[in-house]
Order: structure tokens, then C-alpha cells, then sequence
């Protein structure tokens, strides 16, 4: 999923290094007995011993790479679906008044989705391949139509929040008064 | 703009809390301003006077011309209490009386048949009594019962009786009553001692009167011996040929002359003897009237002042009365002085001092000897540019005698502009305009543009580049010279704005301010006067004229105000304008009543090509001849005739006006007013915004009129709304069971009317009778709203037409229930009655309007947001989510004038009659100005709070106090927070900008909306 990694890796920071060498395990005492359960050492190296056993595996073959990157796309192309439940809740939640929660929530709701859409061909690229090249605009159909739901769904909530001008109302402004043909001058008082 | 208003507006109100608040506690005696004034001062009802026994410091007590008692304090002019004898001030013709005895604690009025005493110090009242008839004179006499306070002795005319009476000096009580049937006029009453004089004028059987004096015992009121008949019917041909009657000084007297004030009659009351003094002709001026002066004090010396006022001049004589011998001699002579000047006499103990007020000088003299004590030169200062003096209409002065020969004198002085000024020493120590009294109308007025940065530039642009810049440089240098004043200000403008001092800062120029708060108000008086009053700064005077002479009696009718760029138009009754420059008073032009008598008042309307033309108008509600123009298709000129009969004329192309349609209200009705829509009355929106986002659209038509008539007999109220072009009632209501007594008020504005009235019944179409199962009695305000529709998002039957006709109708609308709005009303019981009522007004209509009514009840002017006045709030029920969001709350018929609605506060407003209103530059605010027969009053009213200026409560200094203490504290804890070493390491590759990206890409899509929460990077 990772991009290719860079061709010179710099030295990592001190804290990569203190994990990938965790301090040398105490010299074991022996007058403290192991707990009941715990099998000691043996199992250890016993099982490295099993891992290293166990014999180098085949390369894939292009077919099943292309099998398998189809799987992965779709399973990309699937994702802003698997959000939409969460984000409905989410909406639900944050209420339908004009707050600076709400509002920063709904952004992001219109964000995600258009930019998702904008940079579909760029998601999909990397599973882009002779094989399954031919299968892939599905996968890209599917995507899109996931994330439209996804701004669907923003619609849906922006309307709640009246924000959108479908009432008369909100064309209020645009309408004038009525000129009256004839004029009165009022000589009284 | 118009984009926000259904957004602005239930947001305005839900952020601001304050909706209900006319003004806040910072804001009152610093926004608002008000003249308390009590009228003209009145010569024999004005008086310095110790408010009790203990106190050191006396009091100016006036009764005015308008039956105003007050008190005001000589120190600064301020009126300490004042108290209205008379409800209706208008219908008055008798003059009150006012007694001030000399070492009591009350004072003590009479009007018409009623005595009232009013505690001296706070002006309350003690007692009332009425008596049948007329109360022609009170006076006072020594109780029995308690030394300070005096009995108060009556003289009424009741029928043909006179009768006296004796009351109690604590309680009222009567003590005793003498009734005197012998059908002679009754004059006056004079107490002497243990005796009561009744004075009468007995008819002689030529001509004139003889004066007959009865005494009567003081303590039983039974007669003593014979009534004295004096020969007095040679001179006195009436009441105003007594000048004089009086125990003031000592020995009671009374003088009178004849006719021609040829001679002078004295004489001790209680004897027969009377003195003859010729009328001295003082260098051939011969005396056009006489005035006596004499002091009140019944201690001091018997001395009196004889005032002889000529054409062009005036002196005195100074008499002493023998009171062994009962004649009057004459001791000296007050040598004549050119001018109408003024005497006063008052006393010290026993020695009496008689002050002379002229245009230039204040002379005091004793009544014992002709030596001058003192004498101050003086010009009393005026308002508005009279720089030139007055003569002084009449005085009241204290004289207090500091030892030796040393005297100080202070003088109230009553101009013949209405001012009312004291003069210390020959100081000036006040002026009160008590000439504004009696307003009958008034306008706001932009201040004139001084310098018009609009038409410089406008010049620059005209030129040739070379010569602009020139003129661009002059202009720069010309205003250089504001410089140094501005640079010197600016110290002090920055710490009062920083502080929030505003006091220092207060502009004291006749400039337009940035919020359009300083305007000039135009008032007109009924007396013929002019005035400007500044708006922006306390309602100060900027000058104050007399527009036009009038004889006494007269009045000035003064129609309306029309405002013009720099100038102001007066209309007055009978044809008559003036027109006069705002800012210094100066009359331009002056045309006076026409010939024509029936001509009433003439109104002006553009013709098609822009011109104004004036219309006249005359008193039977037709219009005269029209001048040569084209008026364009279809004017109607509204006219309201004295015959109950509103028309509405259609100028046509030629000389003759046609009429076009009549109103005349149901038979026993009469027109009581017609209202229009006023002149500015922006709409800023045409519909109004439901809770659910749908729309009503309201019935906007700006020639409406509104009628209200009223049936006496029958005791019916019907307002009807009529469509003034076409005449046709568009929408009426009828009241039944109205007191039509009681003031009977209406306004408009928008689409909606509102009006006031007191009824037994109510005729709503709503019937809220019946939700509280009971009866809606009492002051009723009734708030109704038009719609072009009872249904939302429909706009009537005109559709989306972008004009109308109703004169024209077409084939659509003939049926007229189309064409007719959509009426919502709501009554509410409300606490007293209104006698006036109008709408503020803003910018640009935005902000809901205000209902700003006249309490005469509380003395007060109230602000009622329509908010609490929608007749739509929702009857007997709680309001809908969709209603609350509109601001709808639930209707209760009963709404009290809340005291935060009182727009005066703590001011006791009296005698309002009319209140204009003019918006200023803010949305949020518009200018009030009420006015009436007495007072004055002008504020600013926010209706739905002060949204666009900060309040007095924003602390700028707290503001930048804690950006600086933020900025300090930032910069302080800063070493605290960084952490060493950290930024010295070198960013790794891979946890680079764009690493990390794509790292926070491939997460995205599993921790969407979650990222916030992600607790850490993953490293490839």
C-alpha cells in the first residue's frame, strides 16, 4: 500500500532504534522460579527455528497479483461507503444549528468526497495494470458513485441546516414591491 | 442587504435580550433630553417665598399661563416640582390665583372652583376643596389653633350669591361660611387683623360701580356694622379699573383710577377717606397703564410703588400711608426712564426695597428715601442672536441687606420673547425658555453641510490635471489650519475614547456627526415663535425667534413643516410660509395670510417634469385653482373638510380639479382623523418569512389612508382603510360601546395599523371574549397586520405583476374579494389610555418597528416593540416550533406597560400631545422628539437593541489591556515551553512532508472523520 521505499534511507531517529533493539533481556536469575504455565527459552528458539524452516515462497504470478490488486481496489473503492454510516451518526448528532462544530463538520463532509472524486484516476493507479485494466472503470464507477452518496449524504444535512435556498423565502429578497400606477398627495392635518 | 433580512432579523432577536429595553441605565440623562417648563410666568403669581419656616434659602414659585404651579430653584433654574392645576390646559380662560403666606409651609392655589394647598418644600398636595362656583379670591388669616400656619379665607360666586368662607389651615375644614345675597359682583377679600374685608361692586344706578366694603368678624364670620359704600362710580367702570387691593403693606388699601387713567383713588379700607392723586405726564408721556407694587409681606412698611408705563417709557412715584391718619402722601418720585422696565418690590423685615429692572441696568432703591442703594448694569442675554436688548415684561426680586451698605439682589425677569432669565447682582444666572410653551409643531431638520467634499472633488474632476492639482494643493492647505485644533484634541479624544469618557468629548458644534444623532429640531409655538434645539447636544437652543407677530389672542396655526436642503418651509393656516435657514434662524421669505379667508393651507407635489407645484387647498376641503402643469396620469390630492368629508381629487390636465371620490362615514358618525402612511416608511422586506421558510406576503400600498370616525351619540368607533387613489373601502372595523370621551388614537406604518380606545365589547372577528369567558372592558389597543393572502407563498391575485391600478382594474381582479388584503387583528387590554401615537423610524425599515406611544397617565412616553404586539401570536395555545422560531410567543390579552418600555425613564413628562421620529444613520436607532402644550422631550429608541455601535459597556481599555497582558505573558513563558534540543535534529526522510502525506492518504479511507484521534504515525 506503502509507496516504493526511497533508495538511500536516512539513519532513523534514536527512539526506531531503541525499539528495534530492545534492551537485552536480564541475566535470569534462577533463584526466582518461572510462573506455573511459562516455558522457558526453548520455546523460543524453537519457533525461530520453525520460521526459518519453513521454505521461501513462490512468486506470484501476474494473474494472481492482478487477482489480488482488483481485490484491493475495490476494497478502496468500497471504503467512503464504510464511513457513511459513521458520518450519517455524526451528522445526526451535531444537530442542525449554524455552530462552528457543525459547520467545520459539514466542510469536511463536502471536502473528502470532492477530493476524492477529483483524484480518482490517481487512487487507482497503482492497481493499474494490462490485466486489469479492463476491469478497473467498474472499480472506478463503483468509487465515484460511493463518494456522490458521500456528498449526498452532505446535502442531505446542509438542507437540514436550511441552508439551501429551496424556499420561497430565500428568493424573499430578489422580489420587489409592486409599483402603484397612480400616486395620492395627502393634504390633511 | 435586502439578502439578509430573514436571516438578520430572528437572529437580531434572539441574540439581543434586550428587546423590550427602551433604554438602558448608562444611557438615560445622557441620550435623552427634556425642557420642563411651566409657561409664561404670570406678574402677580410669581414670588420668591421660604418653602417653610426653617428653611434659609427661598424658592421661585410660579403659577404660569398654562395653571402651572412650580418651584424653581434660583441657584440653577431647575424646577424642583411642578403640579398641572388644570387637566385640560387647552380650554382654560381664567387666570389662577396663588398665595404664599409669609412663614407657612404650604402654598396655596385656586382655579375655577377649586382650592388646593401644596406643601411648599415637595409640592404636594395637603387638601382640596371645591366649591360650586367660581373662586374669586383667597387670602389668608392667622389661625387660632397653630402659629405658623393660616387659615384660608374664600370669596366664591355662586349664582348670585357671594358667599365666604373660612378653612382650616391643616385640613380643609370648613370653619365658618357668610353668605352675601345682596346680588352685587363679587371682587375681593381682604384680611386685617381680627377682620375680614369683603369687597363688592355694587351697580350705581347711571353707570359704573360703587365699591362696597363689608366686614365681617374673622373668627365667627358674622358681620360687623354697615357695609362702606364708596363713590367710586364715577371712575370704576369695571373689574380693571382696581389696580390695587391689599393688607400686603401693613395698612389695607385699595386703589383704582378711571378710564382714561387720569386720576388715582386711595384708600384705606374700613374708612371712607380717599385719596385723589393726579396721574402725573411724565415729560409728555402720558401713562398707558399703572401698575401698583407693593410688598407681601403684612410686617413691612406700608410704602407701595406706583408704576406708570407709557408708550416709550416708564416711571414710578412711591407712596407712604399715614396709618394713624389712613391717607396715602406720596414721598418720591422715580424719575422716568426710557424703555418698558419693570419694578418689584419685596422686603427685608420691615424696610421694603423697590428694585427697577430695565434693558440695561438694575437699580435699588429703599422705599424710604429716593437715594439709589445700588445699581448693576445689565443686559439680559437671549438666546438665538438677539443680542439686542428687551425690555422686561414684568419682575419678582429678594433683596437681602448683607450690613452696611451692601445689598444682594436677585431678579427673576420675564422677557417678552417667553424667556425667563435671573439676574444676581446684575448677573446673569439662568434663562429658561418658558416661551416654548405651547408647541404646535415640529420637524427634524438635517444640519447643513458646511463643506461639501462631494462637489471639491467633483471640481477636481472637471479640470485639466494641472489646474486640479493646484486646486488639490489650496484645498490641502486650507485645511492645515484645522490642524493645530485637531492635534490638540486628539490627546484628549484618544484617552475619553480609551476611558470611555464621553463627557470631554462631547461636540459642541453644529456639525453632522457619523451616526446621524445630530439633527435640529424645529419647533413652532403657538405664540409665533421659532426655535432650533440640537438634537445631538441635550436639546440645547440654538436660536429661538418670533416668526410672526400676533396680536394677543391670536394664535399661530402651524400646519407643517416641510424640510428642504439648508431651509426650512412653514406652513401655517390661512396660505401663510415662512421659510427660514436652519442653521441660524435667518427668515428668507415670509408670506402672509392670503386675503382669501377660507384658504387653508396649500400642499406641494412634483409635476411630471420634476417641478414643484403648490396646490391650495381650502377650509371646505376643495382645492382652489391649479397653476399650469402636467401632473402626469393619475394624482389624487386627499383633502379632509371641515364637514366631516374626506375627497380625493384627480388633477386633470386644465385649471379645475375633479373630484373623483368622496368618503363619508356611516350616519351618526364623523370623521375624528385621517392618517396616511408616513413619508418615510421603507419596506425591507415585502413578505414575511414564516417558521418554516415559507412566505406572506404583506399588502404594501403606499396611498393608503386610514379613517377613523366616531359616533358620539351612538358611541361607535369604525376605522376604515381606504385605497386613496381609487376611494374604495378596502378594510373597516367597528367598535361598539366606545367612550368616545376618551382619546381615541391611531397610527400606520407598513401593513399594519394600530389603535387605541376605551370600549366595553370588543369587535374583533377573533373572539378572544370567549377564550377567558369573560368581557374585554377597558383601554384597548388593537394591532392588526395586512396580507396580500391568508395562504403562505401566494401574493394575492396580482401575481408576480410588477405594478397595479386599483383604479383601473383588470378583468382578473373585477371581483373584489380578490383585490381586497387579508386582515389579522388582536386586541389587548391595556393599563390607561394613550393620547398619542406613532412609529419609529429607520434607515431602511429593517429593524421591527416600535410602537411609541403618550401615557398621559404616567406622565410618560412608552416604546412598545411590535414584537410583543404580532397578531399572530398564537390564541390559546403555546406556540409551534415553526412559531417560536418566527418569535411568536403566546397571546395574553392583558398587556401591561412594563416600566423598561418608558422611554422617559424618571423624567415626568407632562402635556405631550405629538411625537415625530426621524432615523438616523444607524439601522438600529431612530430619533424621538415629543411635544405639546408644555414639554419637551427627545431621546434616541433602539427597538430591537443598539446591533450596530458598541455600547457604553465595551471597555476599550480592558480590550487592550489584555492584548498587551497576553502578548506580555506569551513572550514570558515562552523559553518555559521549548523544549532544548528538539529543533536541532534533523527531519529523517521518511518523515518527510510528503511522506507523511502519503501515509495520511493511505490511512484516510479506514479512519475517516477519526484522524483527530490517530495515535501515531506508522512507520514504513
Amino acid at each position: 500500500m506503502a509507496k516504493n521505499p526511497p533508495s538511500k534511507p536516512p539513519p532513523p531517529p534514536q527512539w526506531v532504534i531503541d525499539l528495534n533493539n530492545p534492551p537485552r533481556p536480564k541475566s535470569k536469575n534462577t533463584s526466582i522460579a518461572n510462573p506455573p504455565g511459562y516455558i522457558e527459552a526453548a520455546s523460543s528458539g524453537k519457533r525461530s527455528a520453525v520460521l526459518s524452516k519453513t521454505p521461501a515462497r513462490k512468486p506470484p504470478t501476474t494473474a494472481e497479483t492482478d487477482t489480488l490488486k482488483l481485490k484491493k481496489s475495490w476494497e478502496l473503492a468500497i471504503a467512503p461507503a464504510k464511513a457513511l454510516p459513521m458520518n450519517a451518526i455524526m451528522m445526526y448528532m451535531s444537530g442542525n444549528s449554524l455552530q462552528i462544530f457543525s459547520i467545520m463538520m459539514v466542510f469536511m463532509l463536502f471536502k473528502n468526497p470532492i477530493q476524492g472524486l477529483l483524484s480518482t484516476n490517481e487512487v487507482f493507479r497503482r492497481f493499474e495494470t494490462e490485466g486489469t485494466k479492463n476491469q478497473l472503470w467498474l472499480v472506478k464507477a463503483c468509487y465515484v458513485l460511493m463518494n456522490c452518496v458521500a456528498l449526498a449524504l452532505g446535502v442531505w444535512k446542509v438542507n437540514g441546516m436550511g441552508l439551501l435556498p429551496t424556499t420561497r423565502s430565500d428568493w424573499l429578497a430578489w422580489e420587489t414591491e409592486r409599483v402603484p400606477l397612480e400616486r395620492a398627495v395627502f393634504a390633511f392635518r | 442587504m435586502r439578502l439578509w433580512v430573514p436571516i438578520l432579523l430572528p437572529s437580531v432577536a434572539v441574540l439581543f435580550a434586550s428587546i423590550g429595553h427602551a433604554i438602558f441605565a448608562d444611557e438615560a440623562y445622557q441620550t435623552d433630553y427634556h425642557l420642563p417648563l411651566l409657561g409664561l410666568p404670570q406678574a402677580h403669581t410669581t414670588l420668591f417665598h421660604r418653602p417653610s419656616a426653617a428653611s434659609k434659602a427661598s424658592l421661585l414659585y410660579t403659577l404660569s399661563d398654562r395653571l402651572v404651579l412650580g418651584a424653581v430653584n434660583p441657584k440653577d433654574g431647575a424646577v424642583i416640582w411642578r403640579q398641572q392645576l388644570a387637566n385640560q390646559a387647552e380650554n382654560h380662560t381664567a387666570s389662577g390665583l396663588l398665595k404664599a403666606p409669609e412663614g407657612g409651609n404650604t402654598l396655596i392655589s385656586a382655579f375655577n372652583g377649586k382650592i388646593q394647598t401644596w406643601d411648599a418644600t415637595d409640592g404636594r398636595l395637603v387638601w382640596e376643596w371645591q366649591s360650586r362656583g367660581r373662586i374669586r379670591s383667597i387670602e389668608t388669616a392667622a389661625s387660632s389653633s397653630s402659629e405658623d400656619e393660616k387659615d384660608i379665607l374664600a370669596l366664591s360666586h355662586e349664582g348670585t350669591d357671594a358667599i365666604i368662607r373660612r378653612l382650616a389651615a391643616d385640613s380643609g375644614d370648613l370653619l365658618w361660611e357668610h353668605v352675601n345675597a345682596s346680588g352685587d359682583t363679587p371682587y375681593s377679600l381682604v384680611s386685617y387683623k381680627d377682620s375680614v374685608f369683603y369687597l363688592s361692586l355694587h351697580s350705581a344706578l347711571l353707570k359704573g360701580f360703587k365699591i362696597k366694603v363689608t366686614e365681617l368678624d374673622a373668627s365667627t364670620g358674622k358681620q360687623i356694622g354697615q357695609p362702606t359704600v364708596l363713590n367710586s362710580d364715577g371712575e370704576v367702570t369695571s373689574e380693571d379699573s382696581i389696580l390695587h387691593v391689599g393688607a400686603n403693606s401693613g395698612v389695607p388699601i385699595i386703589i383704582w383710577t378711571d378710564k382714561g387713567l387720569k386720576t388715582l383713588k386711595i384708600n384705606a379700607i374700613g374708612t371712607k377717606q380717599i385719596t385723589t392723586v393726579n396721574v402725573p405726564s411724565s415729560q409728555g408721556d402720558s401713562a398707558e397703564e399703572i401698575v401698583v407694587h407693593a410688598s407681601r409681606s403684612s410686617t413691612a412698611l406700608p410704602h407701595f410703588l406706583i408704576h406708570y408705563i407709557a408708550a416709550n417709557s416708564h416711571w414710578g412715584e412711591v407712596y407712604h400711608i399715614d396709618a394713624a391718619k389712613s391717607t396715602a402722601k406720596k414721598a418720591f418720585d422715580l424719575p422716568l426712564l426710557g424703555g418698558k422696565g419693570a419694578f418689584s418690590a419685596s422686603s427685608q423685615g420691615p424696610d421694603v426695597f423697590f428694585t427697577r429692572h430695565t434693558a440695561f441696568e438694575n437699580i435699588l432703591v429703599s422705599s424710604a428715601a429716593p437715594t439709589v442703594l445700588n445699581s448693576w448694569n445689565v443686559c439680559p442675554k437671549s438666546h438665538g442672536g438677539m443680542v439686542d436688548p428687551q425690555d422686561v415684561t414684568h419682575a419678582a426680586s429678594e433683596v437681602i441687606a448683607r450690613g452696611g451698605s451692601t445689598y444682594a439682589v436677585r431678579s427673576a425677569l420675564a422677557l417678552p420673547s417667553g424667556d425667563w432669565e435671573l439676574i444676581r447682582n446684575g448677573n446673569l444666572s439662568w434663562v429658561r425658555p418658558e416661551g416654548l410653551a405651547g408647541m404646535t409643531a415640529a420637524a427634524f431638520v438635517e444640519i447643513a453641510k458646511q463643506e461639501d467634499l462631494a462637489e471639491e472633488l467633483a471640481a477636481e474632476g472637471m479640470r485639466d490635471p494641472f489646474a486640479a492639482y493646484l486646486h488639490r494643493l489650496t484645498r490641502h492647505v486650507r485645511d492645515l489650519q484645522y490642524l493645530p485644533d485637531w492635534s490638540g484634541a486628539l490627546p484628549n479624544r484618544l484617552l475619553g475614547s480609551l476611558i470611555g469618557d464621553k463627557a470631554s468629548t462631547h461636540d459642541q458644534s453644529l456639525r453632522r456627526d457619523g451616526f446621524g444623532f445630530h439633527k435640529i429640531v424645529l419647533i413652532a409655538t403657538e405664540r409665533g415663535r421659532l426655535a432650533a434645539l440640537d438634537a445631538g447636544n441635550q436639546g440645547k437652543v440654538i436660536w429661538n425667534i418670533q416668526a410672526v407677530s400676533l396680536k394677543a389672542e391670536e394664535t399661530w396655526d402651524v400646519l407643517d413643516i416641510e424640510v428642504e436642503e439648508g431651509t426650512a418651509l412653514i406652513r401655517a393656516k390661512g396660505g401663510e410660509f415662512l421659510r427660514v435657514v436652519v442653521n441660524t434662524g435667518t427668515i428668507l421669505q415670509h408670506q402672509p395670510s392670503a386675503m382669501i379667508k377660507s384658504l387653508k393651507t396649500s400642499v406641494s407635489l412634483l409635476d411630471s417634469s420634476g417641478k414643484k407645484v403648490l396646490i391650495p387647498v381650502n377650509d371646505n376641503g376643495y382645492l382652489g385653482d391649479l397653476p399650469k402643469a402636467d401632473f402626469g396620469h393619475g394624482t389624487i390630492v386627499v383633502t379632509e373638510g371641515e364637514d366631516s368629508v374626506v375627497r380625493g381629487w384627480g388633477l386633470i390636465k386644465g385649471t379645475k380639479p375633479k373630484l373623483v371620490w368622496r368618503f363619508m362615514p356611516a350616519s351618526g358618525e364623523r370623521v375624528e382623523s385621517v392618517n396616511a402612511r408616513p413619508s418615510h416608511d421603507p419596506v425591507a422586506s415585502i413578505g414575511k418569512a414564516l417558521g418554516d421558510r415559507n412566505v406572506l406576503y404583506k399588502y404594501l400600498n403606499p396611498n393608503l389612508l386610514l379613517i377613523t370616525a366616531i359616533g358620539v351619540e351612538i358611541s361607535t368607533a369604525t376605522f376604515y382603510i381606504l385605497d386613496a387613489t381609487s376611494g374604495s373601502v378596502i378594510y373597516s372595523v367597528t367598535h361598539p360601546g366606545v367612550d368616545t370621551r376618551q382619546p381615541i388614537v391611531s397610527t400606520m406604518s407598513e401593513n399594519w395599523f394600530a389603535y387605541s380606545l376605551y370600549s366595553e365589547s370588543t369587535a374583533m372577528t377573533q373572539d378572544v371574549t370567549q377564550i377567558d369567558g369573560q368581557n374585554l372592558k377597558g383601554y384597548q389597543l388593537v394591532v392588526s397586520e395586512l396580507y396580500e393572502s391568508p395562504y403562505p407563498n401566494d401574493r394575492g391575485s396580482l401575481g408576480s405583476s410588477t405594478n397595479f391600478s386599483t383604479v383601473y382594474l383588470t378583468a382578473a381582479d373585477e371581483d373584489d374579494s380578490l383585490t381586497s388584503p387579508h386582515v389579522i387583528s388582536q386586541t389587548y387590554l391595556i393599563p390607561g389610555p394613550i393620547s398619542s401615537m406613532s412609529v419609529t423610524s429607520t434607515l431602511q425599515g429593517i429593524t421591527t418597528r416600535s410602537l411609541l406611544c403618550v401615557v398621559p397617565d404616567l406622565n410618560a412616553l412608552i416604546s412598545i416593540s411590535k414584537a410583543f404586539l404580532d397578531p399572530r401570536r398564537p390564541v390559546g395555545r403555546d406556540p409551534s416550533a415553526s412559531e417560536m422560531e418566527e418569535g411568536l410567543f403566546r397571546y395574553s390579552p392583558i398587556l401591561d406597560f412594563e416600566p423598561k418600555w418608558i422611554l422617559s425613564h424618571k423624567r415626568d413628562v407632562i402635556s405631550i400631545s405629538n411625537v415625530i421620529t426621524s432615523p438616523s444613520l444607524l439601522e438600529s436607532t431612530s430619533l424621538v422628539f415629543a411635544f405639546g402644550n408644555l414639554d419637551l422631550f427627545g431621546s434616541r429608541v433602539s427597538p430591537i437593541g443598539a446591533f450596530d455601535i458598541l455600547g457604553k459597556g465595551f471597555s476599550k481599555l480592558q480590550l487592550v489591556l489584555t492584548v498587551v497582558a497576553l502578548a506580555v505573558g506569551t513572550t514570558l513563558v515562552a523559553p518555559f515551553v521549548s523544549i532544548p534540543g528538539i529543533s536541532e535534529y534533523p527531519a529523517p526522510d521518511e518523515f518527510s512532508a510528503d511522506k507523511l502525506a502519503g501515509a495520511e492518504k493511505a490511512d484516510r479511507w479506514n479512519m475517516e472523520g477519526l484522524k483527530l484521534f490517530r495515535p501515531s504515525y506508522t512507520c514504513g
